[in-house]
């Protein structure tokens, strides 16, 4: 029986110490978002997490992992918004999609040891990733894309909280909104209680506040809410936009 | 005539025989009541932790997954192999009825609480060293253990070397017992050094090679030796890594287990570092001043100048491109398999990036060491194949290759990392190493 930490919880399984981690991740305990590509460890398909440095499962027992911390691609990121799955998202990087997740493992570790990787660092890293559907001129802008938000997210400017929004803003907000736009239909027909509260067509001061809220935190890098002024953390000397 | 020689040889060997034995018997010491754990001062009992943290002697009185210092651990010898003790103060199976005398004896002169003589496998020839003080602690120590009832699994050595009363001839030829001589014209650390080196750690002990009696090679001490299945590599400057052993880099490595300009400890080595060496209780100026004495017999400062060059050289070969991956197999294995974890960019490489060129593995005579590496892996916890590793860094096996393909890599590696001559008979011993590493298993 062998005990590690998967994603944040101690398990433990039964499987025999000689069985390669990646089965065990699969068929044990139930998590398939890693793959199986050709069982050598000459693909990257399996790639996960060691102790937070990316390694092929499908070649590691079991028993080699016991008190390390595993992290799978499932467990990447709490809520699924690692900078390198938004870039992915957002640049459309998958065309079949069964080698991603080990790409993406692969260049997580990539990130942590090179934060601003040149193309010769993306080639090498990367070389043990292979991808069948040849994705990888978009994998090379995912990573860089991925790599420059992440170089900025420890920059210190940083993201404004909601309540640090102005009016102002808000107000444009409001207006340009399509989640705004989405509770100006909901609550359609404006009538003289919408109008009441403030709101251009049907959406108030209230639901400005919750739409903030809500979103402002998660509004995800590179979207348009991200860049909008209200967003961003003036420069020194910039006016508060 | 002839008979009266054979006559007269036989009897001279029946009184050589005889004398040996007389020359062999000591007295067995009284047994005692186990002490109790309160009569031993704290400060004394402490100093006795830190003192066997440096000799680890957990790591050849455990066995895997066993209670701490209560034997069982199998060491394999060229003899046979031999089972490590239980030393837990437990009256029946440990040696919980010794006395400090008894205690002083075995450790001084390698004889048992009974009279019998110890195998030199229990390095007694370097504990001899050791101060009475520090004896004592370590006697406090031991003695304020759990007691645990563990019968050990007797050896196997054949005859006549399982008679034990022998062993006084090993110790006439081989041994004599002595305290530590301090070197007045080095430094007090560099003393310590060598007292804890020489004295407890007993480095030596698998750095020195041995002669066919199992005794150390004299005049080759430090000069590297085979221990079970994998090299240690010199300690003297005959040590082929490419990056002289400053203080600075053994010290992290005796402290953590990994270097950035070395690599990191793998099998027997790493449960010395790992359970021992690294344990807080050791304190820092203990493992500086071993870490002088090595840097000094490695002659780092003298060879310290060109360091930088050394690693943007190797750092630099770290790196395959795809045209050299096309044309050399080798070369593409490498690229598929090895490169994402092994690749460097400049100046330094990363620790958590073993930087192949730095490597001793890849600089030794034989290829053992690394194709032990490649074949099995290195693993987070401890295991009966000695894989585990520094901490965090686990690497994966890669025994899927065929014994031509690891053969391969290893000649293409020693080529393009080294300027050292090729190995000879590759193929051959990837097999014998995976053969021999799976019978252990």
């Amino acid at each position: 029986m062998t005990t590690f930490d998967l994603n944040g919880k101690t398990v433990s399984v039964q499987s025999p110490d000689d069985a390669a981690l990646l089965w065990v991740i699969r068929d044990e305990l139930g998590l398939t978002g890693t793959k199986f590509g050709c069982g050598i460890g000459f693909c990257g398909a399996c790639t996960v997490h060691v102790e937070g440095r990316a390694t092929r499962s499908c070649i590691t027992p079991v028993a080699a992992v016991a008190g390390a911390k595993i992290t799978t691609i499932e467990g990447l990121d709490p809520t699924g918004n690692h900078p390198l799955q938004t870039a992915w998202l957002e640049l459309q990087v998958p065309q079949c999609g069964y080698c991603q997740p080990g790409q993406i493992m692969q260049a997580a570790t990539l990130l942590k040891d090179f934060p601003n990787p040149t193309d010769q660092d993306i080639n090498v890293v990367m070389a043990g990733s292979v991808c069948r559907c040849m994705t990888y001129i978009r994998i090379r802008k995912a990573i860089k894309l991925a790599a420059a938000r992440m170089r900025e997210d420890t920059s210190a400017r940083g993201r404004r909280r909601p309540s640090e929004v102005s009016a102002g803003n808000a107000r444009r907000c409001r207006t340009k909104c399509r989640i705004g736009a989405e509770f100006r239909r909901r609550r359609a027909p404006p009538s003289g209680r919408a109008r009441a509260s403030g709101g251009e067509g049907g959406v108030g001061q209230a639901d400005t506040q919750r739409c903030r809220a809500r979103h402002c935190n998660h509004v995800r890098p590179g979207t348009r809410h991200a860049n909008m002024d209200c967003l961003r953390r003036p420069r020194a000397g910039e006016p508060n936009p | 005539m002839i008979r009266r020689i054979s006559i007269a040889i036989l009897v001279t060997a029946c009184f050589m025989l005889a004398g040996l034995l007389i020359l062999a018997w000591r007295p067995s010491i009284a047994p005692i009541e186990p002490p109790s754990p309160s009569s031993f001062p704290a400060e004394l009992v402490a100093k006795g932790e830190a003192l066997s943290a440096v000799g680890h002697c957990a790591s050849c009185h455990t066995r895997p997954g066993g209670q701490p210092f209560a034997g069982g651990y199998r060491l394999n010898t060229p003899f046979g192999d031999i089972f490590g003790t239980n030393i837990t103060p437990d009256p029946k199976t440990g040696i919980g009825v010794w006395s400090l005398e008894a205690f002083t004896r075995a450790m001084r002169e390698g004889v048992a609480r009974d009279g019998s003589h110890l195998l030199p496998a229990f390095p007694y020839y370097a504990f001899t060293k050791l101060s009475d003080d520090d004896v004592k602690g370590l006697y406090a120590y031991l003695m304020t253990r759990p007691a645990v009832n563990s019968t050990v699994p007797a050896n196997t050595l054949p005859f006549p070397l399982n008679i034990r009363a022998f062993q006084e001839g090993w110790k006439i030829l081989f041994f004599r017992s002595a305290r530590y001589q301090a070197d007045q014209s080095k430094s007090a650390d560099w003393n310590r050094g060598a007292y804890l080196a020489e004295g407890l750690a007993d480095c030596t002990g698998c750095h020195t090679p041995r002669n066919p009696l199992g005794a150390e090679e004299m005049g080759r001490a430090y000069a590297g030796a085979v221990i079970e299945g994998w090299i240690a590599p010199a300690l003297t400057e005959a040590n082929p890594s490419p990056v002289p052993w400053a203080q600075e880099e053994m010290f992290t490595y005796l402290r953590t287990g990994v270097t950035s300009l070395h690599g990191a400890t793998g099998a027997t080595m790493t449960p010395v570092i790992r359970g021992a060496l690294a344990l807080p209780v050791v304190p820092d100026s203990d493992i500086s001043a071993i870490a002088l004495y090595f840097s000094g017999m490695d002659r780092a400062s003298a060879r310290a100048n060109d360091v930088d060059a050394a690693t943007r050289e190797a750092v630099a070969t770290s790196y395959v491109s795809s045209d050299q991956a096309e044309n050399d197999p080798d070369a593409d294995r490498y690229a598929s398999a090895c490169m994402s974890c092994h690749y460097n960019a400049g100046p330094t490489p990363l620790a958590s990036r073993p930087e192949l060129a730095l490597n001793s593995s890849l600089m030794l005579a034989e290829p053992t060491n690394f194709v032990q590496v490649v074949l099995n892996g290195v693993t987070n916890t401890e295991t009966v194949d000695n894989t585990q590793g520094a901490p965090g860094l686990v690497m994966p096996q890669y025994s899927s290759l065929t014994d031509g393909e690891i053969a391969g890599l290893a000649a293409y590696l020693r080529r393009t990392r080294t300027k050292l001559p090729p190995w000879s008979d590759l193929e051959k011993k990837v097999s014998a190493i995976r053969r021999d590493s799976a019978a252990t298993r």
